[in-house]
């Protein structure tokens, strides 16, 4: 085996983790290749490093904040509060129907009251240019006069 | 899978009986893993003031989702993907900004102050080393940290991390590389 690939070996040899087969491989190898065997040992310097770094204690109140937070929620649940999740879903759903509801009938009476009125505009625009325009003058009135000279009097 | 014991039989019996609601039964559980998951939450996270809070919240998910276990894996795995979990999110949600291992080792970044107390060295160097295991990525972190001081096996990591056990093997080879050349100066 290569140097190369026994030094990406060598952190599970430490660690124990690898069949014996590979292991003893890897220690035959050791025994004769010093590039290696410095490897290891600058690992192991390493892992004894580490071990300067503490764990850090349980604080004797730990359990007691735990338990008083398990009893507060495996205390029973009254019937108002187990049927409130219930009941706010069920408002917010009434209304949003009632509100659709009304929003339906206000939009149809509206259109209702706006189909049956007569728009102003228009009229205004049928007294204008509408039939009446078409109508009989008054008599002796300047367009009477003038229709008949037109006409020669044959109107009617 | 993992080969179940006798031990496992008997976590495995404890958390049945903590889906059932039993309180005894959850002291029990924690009593014994307590110290082990404030180790390893510390030692990952490296910021004690928050320890006893992420115990305390991974706890109570075992109280709550104990009906959820069901036995395939052994229950000390199925505790320590809580807390890999657990620490994962939190470290995503709390990402500090840092002060390289480079920066602190600069004579100056040492308070004149700190020098006089006897024990100013060892601490220095704690911080140091503390501080190269921080600035691993967190899969290398992870898995280190659970080999080097849970003392678990390649795999249970592979279990706890879900990932396999090549990539386990990998994971701690770059970590115990990458601190090596790190911690050059200092050990």
């Amino acid at each position: 085996m290569k140097c190369s690939r026994i030094k990406k070996k060598l952190s599970a040899y430490l660690d124990g983790e690898m069949p014996e087969q590979e292991r003893i491989v890897i220690s035959e190898h050791l025994q004769r290749c010093e590039e290696c065997k410095a490897e290891l040992a600058g690992l192991m310097k390493v892992a004894d490093s580490l071990n300067i770094l503490d764990g850090v204690d349980v604080p004797p109140y730990f359990m007691t904040r735990l338990r008083q937070y398990i009893k507060e929620e495996a205390k029973p649940v009254s019937f108002l509060q187990r049927i409130r999740g219930v009941a706010i879903s069920a408002a917010t759903a009434l209304a949003v129907i009632v509100s659709l509801f009304i929003g339906n009938q206000a939009g149809r009476t509206l259109y209702q009251s706006i189909a049956q009125t007569p728009e102003p505009a228009m009229a205004e625009t049928n007294d204008v240019f509408g039939l009446s325009t078409f109508e009989e003058f008054p008599d002796g009135s300047l367009s009477d006069i003038y229709n008949e000279l037109v006409t020669g009097g044959n109107n009617g | 899978m993992t080969k179940i014991n006798n031990k496992d039989d008997a976590d495995a019996h404890i958390l049945r009986l903590i889906a059932e609601g039993d309180e005894q039964a959850f002291e029990q559980l924690v009593h014994k893993y307590q110290q082990a998951v404030f180790n390893t939450i510390y030692r990952y996270t490296g910021k004690q003031d928050d320890v006893q809070d992420l115990a305390q919240e991974i706890f109570i998910k075992v109280w709550r989702n104990a009906r959820k276990f069901k036995g395939k894996s052994k229950f000390s795995t199925w505790l320590y993907r809580i807390v890999v979990n657990h620490c994962i999110n939190y470290r995503r949600k709390n990402k500090r900004k840092h002060v390289s291992l480079d920066e602190l080792t600069e004579q100056g970044k040492t308070p004149e102050s700190l020098k006089v107390e006897p024990d100013w060295e060892q601490r220095r160097k704690v911080e140091l080393v503390r501080k190269a295991v921080d600035e691993l990525p967190e899969r290398q972190r992870m898995a280190f940290v659970l080999a080097q001081f849970e003392e678990k096996s390649y795999k249970e990591i592979a279990e706890i991390m879900k990932v396999s056990l090549s990539s386990v093997e990998s994971l701690i080879f770059r970590a115990r590389s990458a601190l090596k050349s790190k911690l050059a100066k200092v050990v």
